[in-house]
């Protein structure tokens, strides 16, 4: 038994008392091993990663070096773990330091020169400090690496990056150990494998009990006010403005950023006894830091707030979260719950706010799945190219590297463990000669080996260009909006921003405002008077419905039986829907799983055909068009293709348009050629470009420019749609093409989940419905027409129907 | 290809991004960036080299397809300072063409290689410089703006939108009555947006000059004049 006393002396000082899972925490940090801590918010985690280490400096004397270097993703979240952890070392010579991309200059240099005990910092941070060469001798002390919210890395390439640094790190302080920390998650296990070192074991510590979860349904007084279709949800505002009381804070979650917007609007026009705010990702990072400082001290009353508060962030003040739609997955809920009554031992809640009445039963699935404890299971994320590529220019400036010592520090990480040597020189090919195609790339230089093989970064200019752009966050193409001799209110995206014309008015911000011009990739704009209906849209807003949560709402819907009592309100819940189930009973709506529904019916638009996989619209993005062309290889027609989380819809302007689905319905499911039929039913070639300036960036062939050298850089500006162009014309085999593709499949597709979706619906029977007009669970569907439709038409084609807009759309 | 009125003359605006007066035998570009793509291999960035042999390939192409007397480069012709000898020397080369005189007129790229090209025998003008009854310029509203003006720099790019689809190409475009700006020779280049409700502009369509009305053009023209097919 290891002694605490230091620890649990200060902690106990505060009002803390020690618990289980920290103890077990510490034990293995103890005894070096490599541990995942799976537990939700607010049960310590942060004392239970670090505690060992706090307790041994508290008995030590300050020596040289980096002792526990903290990885968090979120850069706001770094000055409060500082508080935390300088509190306990207080009355130390023990030092803590922050290094994130907002340090400034001198403090940067003052880690490198005098490093800190406990280092914070972001993946992209520490990865530009391995960049330097002093960076060998301060990390050779490390003893613990903890990484914070791992369930949010683990699928990212921010998380590819983190655990790449980690190899490096452990090149250089061969004993140090793993801490992850991570929200509760389907698969632990798995979690924990993609984390640690390839032939690594490492420990799970979970908390011994589940914190319950407890959930109230706002239901209006009499069901006909709740629509059939709609994602705004507004017309429960008056009862949710009956939830919101002065001086007990509320955060309301919505799904998107354009919501979050309306209904910041409409509640600060009916409660201005309310001090309510915004928050959201597009939003400055003053107004944001503000708010977060708001919730964090009480001082306000409401919050409307997207998944950009989903994570980390304690706020003890918040008394009530209020989800307004479906979280869309059940792990989503529970950390949007989690954000009310930070208090250990009390039950999470949340209120929900159908905006559509199918999400009633969408909620029933949710409890049913939150009793079973049925979570999202995550998917680690594979080796990307692009990321290694940025890695290894980033350790030839630590030091001249040798390509075998590299290939093994990279393949023992869990995510390159399949990397093949290969592949490997193929990278440093393209690193030292610009791609595989040697000739097409007369005098490029990057990384050069030298005669004795190490590795090294060709030139000074190279080597300072690289420090400049390492990470790998990569935002839309947005513009900043500023007020007219005031501040930046945040960022909309580009192609919003160029079709406003000056005098147009929009709501941002949660304001008012009118277009002044555009000017230096900025919106300039002033305030307004009235009412603007334009809110701006970000794409990559939506948030697919997960699988897990598909599953149980197909469950619920093919057995309609009683709610789990975690839901408050659940009598009057299945009252009513009860009453939805009447009304989908005649329409002769049928859903079970052994089945696929597909419903057909004529309007004035054409020949509608809607089928129901359940499977998200992620993947629906991708089936939809698939089937539409492989329709169309049989039945010459035109299809346009409409999809959301539970279906597809095809329109046809051809009565015969689904002749082939009827008669040979699973011949069109096959999972055969799937990938080759995908890249030609959607636009590969535009959905590489779009994915391509992430990749571009990533691999540094986007040079973005250094603050005060506008001139020098202007030489190498270009843009990722350009390059692409390029690449794709002379050298279509090119690495990061590939890398962009994969990208695609991943992001744009879910391939993965697609292909399982193909393997079951190709043996599913399908169950015909010719309802004669939309159904209630096709309504939101014809009602939403979130169209996904890529062109396949020659160019001058899509010219010729653009022009013909000019005149419809004045 | 379609025909343009300009300054009380007939043009060509061709599809490889030049534009031909058939009665001066005169072939005007702009914006070539020779050495562009090598300043970004310089830099880490795999730019092919190929894109910018096809850039001359295509010029020489042009410029046997209409037999041109004199070809004039309104500006950037180079790209960077850097590696200038090399692509000098491999321009004239590549345009060893002893019937065609060479006139460039610098422009914000240039002014450091002013003296190179000049040695390479290339003559160079100031910007803007009189010709005929217009002036050709680089940049297209720089002072001294008396006669329509034939002007580079700016890339011209043309975007149409509806509500579903977004089309992006390279133009010529008369910016305002008296100024006709081309697009970069270069395939390597993005470009200023135009707005085509604002801007009249013959965007470059899959081969084709198109009007701005989005169909392609009629030319009639004497069979003596005609170019070859393109």
């Amino acid at each position: 038994m290891s002694d605490w006393t230091q620890i649990e002396t200060w902690m106990r000082s505060q009002g803390y008392t020690p618990s289980d899972l920290q103890h077990a925490a510490w034990n293995n940090t103890m005894a070096g091993c490599h541990q995942l801590i799976v537990s939700p918010t607010g049960s310590g985690k942060t004392l239970a990663a670090t505690g060992m280490m706090l307790n041994q400096l508290l008995r030590q004397a300050p020596a040289k070096g980096v002792r526990l270097i903290y990885i968090t993703p979120l850069r706001a979240l770094s000055r409060d773990l500082e508080k935390a952890l300088i509190a306990p070392l207080a009355d130390t010579q023990h030092r803590v330091a922050v290094r994130t991309g907002d340090t400034r200059a001198s403090e940067r240099a003052a880690i490198i020169r005098k490093p800190p005990a406990l280092l914070i910092t972001t993946p992209e941070s520490l990865s530009q400090l391995l960049a330097s060469p002093k960076s060998v001798n301060i990390f050779a002390t490390v003893e613990q690496v903890v990484v914070d919210e791992w369930h949010d890395l683990i699928a990212s390439k921010r998380g590819t990056q983190c655990l790449l640094a980690i190899a490096r790190l452990r090149r250089l302080a061969p004993q140090l150990s793993i801490t992850g920390c991570s929200a509760t998650i389907a698969d632990p296990e798995h979690a924990l494998k993609a984390l640690i070192p390839v032939g690594c074991e490492g420990v799970l510590v979970h908390p011994s009990q589940q914190r319950p979860i407890q959930l109230h349904v706002l239901l209006p007084a009499d069901n006909e006010r709740l629509p059939w279709a709609g994602q705004m949800g507004l017309s429960l505002l008056e009862s949710v403005s009956a939830q919101l009381r002065p001086g007990q804070t509320t955060l309301i979650f919505t799904n998107t950023r354009n919501q979050a917007e309306q209904w910041y609007q409409a509640l600060a026009i009916i409660r201005s006894d309310l001090r309510v705010e915004l928050h959201h990702g597009s939003l400055d990072h003053s107004r944001r830091e503000v708010v977060e400082a708001g919730l964090k001290e009480g001082t306000l009353d409401v919050v409307v707030a997207t998944s950009a508060l989903d994570l980390g962030v304690d706020y003890p003040a918040v008394e009530a979260v209020i989800q307004i739609g479906s979280p869309r997955a059940v792990s989503r809920l529970i950390q949007r719950a989690g954000r009310a009554k930070h208090r250990p031992g009390e039950p999470l809640s949340a209120t929900l706010v159908p905006t559509h009445r199918l999400h009633l039963n969408e909620y029933q699935a949710l409890a049913d799945a939150l009793s079973a404890h049925a979570l999202e299971p995550v998917q680690p994320a594979e080796g990307h190219l692009d990321v290694l590529m940025q890695h290894l220019v980033t350790l030839a400036l630590q030091a001249p590297w040798l390509p075998d010592t590299t290939y093994a520090e990279i393949t023992s990480v869990a995510a390159y463990a399949e990397l093949t040597r290969e592949a490997f020189a193929a990278v440093l090919q393209a690193l030292q000669y610009g791609s595989t195609h040697l000739n097409q790339y007369p005098d490029y230089q990057r990384l050069v080996v030298r005669d004795d093989q190490y590795v090294q970064v060709a030139t000074p200019g190279i080597a300072r260009r690289h420090r400049m752009s390492i990470g790998t966050i990569v935002a839309h193409a947005s513009m900043r909006v500023r007020v007219q001799r005031g501040a930046v209110l945040g960022e909309v995206e580009e192609s919003f921003a160029t079709r406003l014309k000056p005098g147009d008015c929009f709501r941002f911000a949660g304001r008012v405002l009118q277009c002044v011009r555009l000017r230096d990739g900025e919106l300039w704009v002033k305030a307004a008077r009235g009412n603007a209906s334009e809110v701006p849209r970000w794409t990559g807003g939506r948030l697919p419905m997960s699988q897990t949560l598909a599953h149980h709402v197909v469950e619920r819907l093919a057995r309609p039986r009683p709610s789990a009592p975690c839901i408050q309100n659940h009598q009057q819940l299945d009252q009513m829907i009860q009453e939805t189930q009447i009304v989908l009973n005649r329409f002769g709506v049928e859903v079970d799983s052994d089945h696929l529904l597909v419903e057909t019916f004529e309007t004035r638009d054409g020949v509608h055909c809607i089928c129901f996989p359940f499977a998200g619209w992620l993947v629906h993005q991708a089936l939809g068009p698939l089937l539409a062309y492989r329709l169309s290889r049989i039945q010459e027609a035109t299809y346009t293709v409409t999809v959301n989380d539970y279906g597809i819809e095809l329109l046809s302007d051809d009565p015969k348009a689904f002749q082939p689905l009827q008669d040979t319905p699973n011949a069109l499911f096959s999972p055969d050629q799937m990938v080759q039929d995908l890249a030609e039913a959607v636009n590969l070639a535009e959905l590489m470009r779009r994915e391509f300036r992430g990749v571009a960036r990533i691999a540094g062939l986007l040079f973005e420019g250094y603050p005060h050298q506008r001139k020098s850089v202007r030489m190498l500006q270009s843009s990722a749609g350009i390059l692409f162009d390029v690449l794709n014309l002379y050298d279509p085999d090119h690495l990061l093409l590939q890398q962009a593709r994969r990208d695609v499949f991943q992001t744009s597709f879910d391939l993965p989940r697609l292909t399982t979706l193909l393997e079951r619906l190709h043996h599913t029977p399908v169950r015909w419905t010719s309802p004669g007009q939309p159904t209630p669970l096709s309504l939101p569907l014809v009602h939403d027409r979130l169209s996904t439709r890529l062109s396949s038409e020659s160019v001058v084609k899509r010219l010729a129907k653009c022009l013909r807009g000019f005149d419809d759309n004045p | 290809m379609t025909t343009l009125e300009f300054g009380g003359m007939t043009w060509i605006a061709r599809a490889d991004r030049s534009l031909w007066q058939p009665e001066r035998r005169t072939l005007v570009i702009a914006d070539l960036h020779l050495a562009k793509s090598h300043a970004f291999r310089r830099a880490g960035i795999p730019i092919s080299d190929a894109i910018e042999r096809d850039d001359l390939t295509r010029l020489n192409q042009a410029i046997t397809d209409t037999r041109a007397s004199t070809l004039w480069i309104l500006g950037d012709l180079l790209h960077s300072p850097a590696g200038l000898g090399p692509h000098i020397a491999r321009f004239l080369q590549e345009l060893s063409l002893p019937t065609t005189a060479v006139h460039v007129i610098l422009g914000n790229h240039d002014q450091a290689a002013a003296k190179a090209l000049a040695n390479a025998g290339l003559q160079t003008y100031p910007d803007p410089t009189p010709w005929e009854s217009i002036e050709f310029a680089h940049f297209p509203e720089s002072t001294g703006h008396h006669r329509p003006r034939i002007a580079g720099h700016m890339h011209p790019m043309v975007t149409y939108r509806s509500r579903r689809d977004r089309l992006r190409f390279p133009c010529f475009a008369y910016i305002d009555e008296d100024t006709l700006v081309l697009p970069a020779f270069t395939r390597f280049s993005g470009g200023s947006d135009l707005n085509p409700r604002q801007v009249t502009c013959y965007p470059i369509v899959a081969d084709q000059v198109l009007s701005p009305d989005g169909t392609p053009p009629k030319i009639e023209l004497d069979a003596e004049d005609s170019p070859c097919a393109d």
